[in-house]
């Protein structure tokens, strides 16, 4: 399809039909437009925090907020049964810094198509992109935040491990995790304008269908609910990292593997289908 | 070999009333109230534009212009048929899309840049000429949000004009900026025009078509009604007009068609004599007649005076209200200009056009009245700007009068 013109270079076709767009050529474009993400998510990140200098401060303090309020809440008024030798407040906070990345990530990223929309409409790129942009401009403050955690730790005689090394490979699976979601989500966003509601609702339940709060086992009969969770996998691999040992940290990644799967196949066949013609709902 | 094919292309939209939430929709699906209309926006549309070719694509509002270039574009996709655009794509439509207020003019120009497919390295090698073309030297460290309207609307346009793509789909090109601004467009439309850029224009601005065009193709309804040159174009974009209002009916509910004018426009001499010659610097006059077929109350009437080698030399238009009345069937607008102008030798025409009270539809336009302009002045361009040539501090040539001085620049050589 697309022919090598005379000096090489192989020149751009676009192709369009009625039918839906083949996969290679979904893949080349994205490729093709690789370097948007970057700058969209480094634009998305200055034009947020411009106005508001302290803005990147507040994105980092309120999930540490959070997590210090459930840390008291749990130890004090209620026990949340963690295993000997794992402070509280540092599991509550790291997974609360997880937590909230990806409920950021995923109310801006659901309804990125849509917000993107002057520009969707007008010129032709991609889309799978935007709804990556908020992710890929989260992972600042994500990773500010983080940071804050491990000098937390010595505060709750946490030790360092070598493990904390997987602590960015937790992040950036989260990360993936977040964008996978966002991606169907955000197409779906553009027929129904309600699925911002949906989305603000679903995460407000799933934190506690997650490992966040408390650990897998923390209650009879929500195990496999909280197994079954597509970021469990993540916050697992992340308390791996902090603490040395994580309760079934290998199904968890799996489970998590699957999702990425489905999702990526639920992405590429959205898509391919009503990545132009969603265009006309702008 | 083509550029863009289209084959048997159409599109339709659905159209359901109030669709944006989930629950209302299965609401209404539920008490079988849901109502989904469809509508052929395009219908068996087929098109090939060569390489190197310019194309206007004219049509009212509603048949079919924006999804042509949208499809074009790449941002939508045909329902039926096929689409194939060969080489890099560039639009050059609704500029200043993904503007962001906060970020200033150089963020903006590397940020919508990038979207419209330049690269990093093109836009730090291209940065000074985009921010000079658009006369925002000094802003460029200003956050966007300060800018008025008209430095928004250049940066954006100085932005997406830089893209030198195969094929550039133009959106009402003329709608930019001030009179100096749109000429410095329209000139930089020519040199990719003559460097082998594919052209695509969709445009109200009838006047403009001729100018930058080669050829036009005629929508109406979503279907293709024309295709051929620009002055055949022009006819038959018109009875299209004509024939809708013939058959309202037709398009069953559409808003009601606005007024049509008949613009006509004649180049007389001093004495009131037709003529088709102008010695620069004599006074002339354009008698300009619009009837219109409907009444129209305080209409906008615009000329222009162009030359087919530079383009656009003299544009206006009057402001709102200051053509006063209500016009209608029998009661023409008529219209005198009187000009005098420094022409500098060569053929030109004038044209002009007449819009509603708010400037947003060209109800008519005018053929081109063609001229010759003669001169005694040896340069050659669009003005006589009355250069005298001196050498070691002695006048030596009066540019503007063959092999003579001038008395005052003679009693400086005699001195």
């Amino acid at each position: 399809m697309a022919t090598a013109a005379g000096d090489g270079t192989p020149a751009i076709v676009l192709e369009l039909t009625g039918e839906a767009t083949p996969i290679p050529t979904l893949l080349v474009d994205l490729w093709r437009h690789r370097g948007l993400l970057p700058m969209l998510a480094a634009k998305d990140f200055h034009a947020r925090y411009r106005s508001a200098t302290l803005g990147v401060l507040w994105s980092v303090l309120l999930p540490l907020l959070q997590g210090a309020v459930f840390a008291v809440v749990f130890t004090k008024v209620v026990g949340v049964p963690v295993s000997p030798g794992v402070s509280y407040p540092i599991f509550v906070i790291s997974g609360m810094v997880l937590w909230s990345f990806l409920t950021q990530s995923l109310s801006a990223g659901s309804t990125a198509i849509v917000d993107g929309g002057a520009i969707a409409g007008k010129v032709y790129f991609p889309r799978s992109i935007l709804p990556a942009v908020p992710v890929l401009a989260n992972l600042i403050s994500l990773a500010i935040a983080q940071t804050t955690v491990l000098a937390l730790m010595p505060v709750f005689h946490v030790p360092f491990r070598a493990t904390l090394v997987l602590l960015p490979v937790a992040m950036a699976l989260t990360a993936v995790v977040a964008t996978l979601l966002a991606e169907p989500l955000s197409l779906l966003h553009v027929y129904f304008r309600d699925v911002r509601y949906v989305v603000q609702a679903g995460l407000m339940v799933a934190l506690y269908a997650s490992p966040v709060i408390y650990p897998l086992d923390a209650a009879k009969g929500v195990r496999p609910l909280l197994l079954a969770n597509p970021v469990s996998g993540p916050l697992q691999l992340a308390r791996y990292a902090i603490f040395g040992e994580a309760d079934a940290l290998a199904r968890s990644l799996l489970v998590t593997l699957a999702w990425v799967v489905i999702l990526a196949a639920a992405t590429l066949t959205a898509f391919r289908r009503h990545e132009r013609i969603a265009m006309d709902r702008l | 070999m083509p550029a863009i094919t289209l084959d048997g292309v159409g599109k339709r939209y659905r159209i359901t009333d109030d669709d944006s939430l989930f629950v209302r929709q299965l609401a209404k699906t539920l008490t079988g109230r849901r109502a989904v209309r469809e509508h052929w926006a395009l219908q068996d549309i087929d098109l090939e534009v060569q390489a190197g070719e310019s194309v206007g694509v004219i049509g009212r509002n509603g048949s079919g212009k924006t999804t042509m270039l949208r499809l074009l574009a790449g941002v939508s996709a045909p329902t039926v048929g096929r689409l194939r655009v060969e080489g890099s794509v560039a639009p050059l439509i609704g500029v200043g899309v993904g503007f962001n207020p906060e970020l200033t003019g150089r963020e903006n120009v590397f940020a919508n840049g990038q979207i419209l497919g330049l690269s990093k390295a093109q836009l730090t090698r291209d940065f000074d000429e985009i921010v000079a073309f658009a006369e925002l030297e000094e802003f460029v460290q200003t956050p966007v949000k300060f800018y008025s309207s008209g430095m928004f609307l250049r940066l954006a346009f100085a932005v997406a004009i830089q893209v030198e793509p195969e094929v550039l789909l133009v959106d009402e090109i003329l709608a930019v900026g001030d009179l100096a601004f749109q000429i410095k467009c329209l000139e930089r439309m020519r040199e990719l025009r003559e460097r082998g850029t594919t052209i695509v224009v969709v445009t109200h601005n009838l006047g403009s078509l001729s100018l930058m065009c080669d050829r036009a193709v005629v929508l109406s309804h979503g279907r293709k009604r024309f295709d051929g040159d620009v002055d055949g174009a022009l006819g038959a974009y018109h009875e299209a007009m004509r024939d809708d209002r013939a058959g309202p009916s037709a398009t069953g509910g559409r808003v009601e068609a606005p007024p049509v004018a008949e613009v006509t426009v004649l180049v007389r001499d001093s004495l009131g004599q037709p003529t088709g010659q102008v010695p620069a610097g004599e006074p002339f006059e354009l008698e300009i007649e619009a009837h219109v077929d409907q009444p129209v109350t305080d209409p906008i009437l615009g000329f222009a005076i162009g030359s087919p080698v530079y383009g656009n030399v003299y544009m206006a238009h009057t402001l709102p209200g200051e053509v006063a009345g209500t016009f209608g069937p029998g009661r023409p607008v008529m219209a005198t200009v009187r000009l005098q102008a420094p022409f500098l030798r060569g053929s030109y025409h004038a044209a002009a056009s007449l819009s509603d009270p708010d400037g947003s539809t060209v109800l008519g336009t005018s053929r081109y009245a063609d001229f010759y302009a003669t001169t005694t002045a040896r340069a050659t361009g669009v003005v006589d700007l009355g250069a005298v040539l001196e050498v070691n501090g002695r006048p030596v040539a009066d540019l503007s009068r063959r092999g003579e001085l001038p008395e005052w620049a003679r009693s400086l050589s005699g001195s």
